[in-house]
């Protein structure tokens, strides 16, 4: 199995590319080779390594889950705790390596599509440490969701812009941030969110969240002196399912289970699995799995969690999926409240929606697997920005 | 190679490109938007093919793309929009515009040789540059078919090279950076000068589109190249079924035209 890809031309296997309006096509090839020189680069990564450090407060703990382990009563459960991170998810991995790149392109202004805000307000945040102009595109069905995300954007000196178009959702965010980019590409870099869009931003967001996995290889050695059985991520576009993958592709005996959006079922059609019910097409500036009808226009999708709501995926992951190197499955709204209320339970930690389908999928994966095995869950947020939807979810009132 | 376009461009004249979306605001309108911009001397007709994601379009073409959407416009509707056009009007060139996707989807071969039959002579597709093109050139050569590429500020010589390399008939150069709908001010001296670059490097037509609506704007850029693509303005007259209004601007726009030196 290689992980040396994507190919020259931005590919793995046949997903990836670069179909984006002409007008990017020469800030894409900048980007590129940018991204070679800082690849190769020591002090770029030692930049990089300081503020993961100092300011996002890496490494993040690999927590033994011991009373999720005993309840579930099967392997050894892991969490990888992204949740530590500062701003609570793994995102911000990704926007001080984009922000440190911005820098050495000498541009002064960034944007970014944000779904349930985590990544919107990481963006704010390196854009404040940094000093660069910074607007967030946000659906304004995801800004309902999430008002105090805006808010905490707002705090950070990001201009929020609510985007009332088509789905209001994270896809229409993206549509809407290439537009911008499309405008003032000569002085903006787009920081994406996560492993999607044109090449190079599949393999550039992948590197920086690999950070992950690296840990997690380093940590789970130091515990338990061997591999875990399987690493269970939630895939949206898929940033911390590949961050916490990618180190392990090699590694064949290690089993990488990607779980998307199963919003109210696979068979209802309101979900965001597009792995699992998508076909090969072409969006945002790559080729990979889309929910989309036969005729080519792209579905509208549904998950109680804004950030697993897009209904694409990154190449990287079509690719697994087509190889059959990593496995996906997918969790329903209802499974993933449950896997909300779980850890924070049996843990005392409040997940993010997103996460709490990783969680919910790795019970039942433990299970299986049984009491000798190893199963890490890549805890990629808190849930302090879901509160408040669960809590109108659940019809929960305040009562003196 | 379109005949129809070949022939088009040998006349010597600017050229009047004009766009307008199929279904919008409903499917008759839209049929009778094309045939005012045929009958009022619109030298190449785009068709718009409507996507549930147009990122190339600012907001006037947005919408159109949306209730084209929401009036069931797809495959079978854009062809035989394409084929009640050519059997009324059997010299103009007819270009299909739309994303990659649907072609994509539908299937590349049945997209081009539907599209051959309908009386199609290309396709314009503003998110496939030239080095994703390979597969859909190939088939609309071998259908004697135009793809035709976008250039743009940005392009540098190197790309338009390769720009000039894949394009058929002619190059479609994007006046800004940035996406379709009217503009009130065009970047005109930088235009002219990646245009001289275009020229050095490229024995193509070049029409240039995006936020052309006026005929001053058509007079001063079509002295630059070989034609103006107009698509917003249209698409607002159209959505507002203001027919005279669109006799009116294609008029206009052809007397810009010209005029031009």
């Amino acid at each position: 199995m290689s992980t040396n890809l994507p190919d020259e031309r931005g590919y793995f296997g046949d997903f990836g590319g670069r179909f984006v309006p002409e007008t990017l096509m020469d800030a894409l090839e900048k980007l590129d080779e940018e991204y070679k020189k800082a690849k190769n680069d020591p002090k770029f990564w030692k930049t990089y390594e300081y503020y993961l450090r100092e300011y996002v407060g890496r490494p993040t703990p690999l927590q033994f889950a011991e009373r999720l382990s005993k309840y579930v009563g099967g392997a050894k459960i892991y969490l990888k705790r992204e949740d530590l991170n500062h701003t609570g998810a793994h995102k911000i991995n990704n926007t001080v390596g984009q922000a440190l790149l911005t820098l050495r392109m000498g541009k002064k202004r960034v944007i970014a599509e944000t779904g349930a805000g985590q990544h919107g307000v990481a963006t704010a945040t390196a854009a404040a440490l940094f000093g660069l102009d910074c607007v967030v595109y946000m659906g304004e069905e995801d800004a309902r969701r999430q008002a105090l995300n805006v808010f905490r954007m707002e705090l950070l000196g990001a201009k929020v812009e609510v985007v009332k178009k088509g789905s209001r959702t994270l896809k229409d965010a993206i549509n809407e941030a290439l537009r911008d980019w499309v405008t003032n590409v000569e002085t903006t870099h787009y920081i994406i969110g996560s492993v999607v869009g044109p090449h190079p931003f599949p393999e550039i967001v992948r590197d920086f969240q690999s950070v992950i996995g690296k840990e997690t290889k380093r940590q789970i050695l130091e515990k338990e002196g061997r591999l875990p059985d399987a690493i269970v991520a939630c895939v949206g576009g898929g940033s911390n399912a590949m961050g916490i993958f990618y180190p392990f592709i090699e590694d064949g005996k290690v089993r990488l289970i990607g779980v998307e959006a199963g919003g109210r079922g696979l068979e209802s059609g309101q979900h965001a699995a597009s792995l699992l019910r998508g076909s090969v097409g072409v969006l945002h500036g790559m080729k990979s799995y889309f929910l989309q009808s036969e005729e080519g226009q792209i579905l509208t999708t549904h998950s109680i969690s804004a950030g697993l709501d897009y209904p694409g995926v990154g190449p990287e992951h079509a690719w697994l999926k087509e190889s059959g190197r990593a496995e996906y499955a997918s969790a329903t709204d209802e499974e993933a409240l449950e896997g909300f209320k779980l850890l924070s339970k049996t843990e005392g930690i409040i997940p993010a929606l997103e996460s709490a389908h990783a969680v919910i999928k790795a019970v039942k994966i433990a299970r299986e697997i049984g009491k000798d095995g190893i199963v890490v869950i890549n805890l990629s947020g808190r849930g302090d920005k879901d509160v408040r939807s669960v809590m109108e979810h659940l019809g929960w009132k305040f009562e003196i | 190679m379109s005949e129809r376009l070949k022939k088009n461009f040998l006349s010597g004249n600017k050229l009047l490109v004009s766009y307008a979306m199929v279904g919008y605001p409903d499917f008759e309108s839209s049929l009778k938007t094309f045939e005012l911009l045929i009958e009022s001397g619109s030298d190449i007709i785009e068709i718009g093919y409507p996507f549930s994601d147009p990122v190339a379009d600012g907001s006037t073409i947005q919408v159109a793309h949306e209730k084209a959407l929401e009036n069931k416009i797809g495959f079978k509707e854009v062809l035989r929009a394409v084929e009640l056009l050519r059997s009324k009007y059997p010299e103009v060139p007819l270009i299909v515009m739309t994303y990659y996707n649907p072609i994509f989807k539908i299937g590349l071969e049945k997209f081009v040789s539907s599209f051959k039959s309908a009386g199609a002579d290309g396709f314009i597709v503003p998110d496939l540059p030239p080095e994703e093109s390979g597969e859909l050139k190939k088939l609309a050569d071998e259908n004697g078919l135009s793809l035709i590429m976008l250039a743009a500020p940005t392009s540098p010589e190197r790309r338009l090279r390769l720009i000039c390399q894949r394009t058929g008939e002619f190059t479609y150069f994007v006046s800004v950076t940035g996406i379709t709908g009217e503009r009130d001010t065009l970047p005109l001296e930088n235009l002219k000068r990646k245009i001289q670059v275009y020229r050095r490097v490229c024995n193509k037509k070049v029409v240039v589109g995006f936020g052309i609506s006026k005929r001053e704007q058509a007079k001063l850029i079509s002295s630059l190249a070989d034609g103006i693509v107009v698509g917003s303005l249209f698409v607002k007259l159209s959505g507002k079924r203001d027919f005279e209004g669109l006799k009116k601007a294609v008029k206009e726009l052809k007397e810009g035209l010209s005029t031009a030196s």
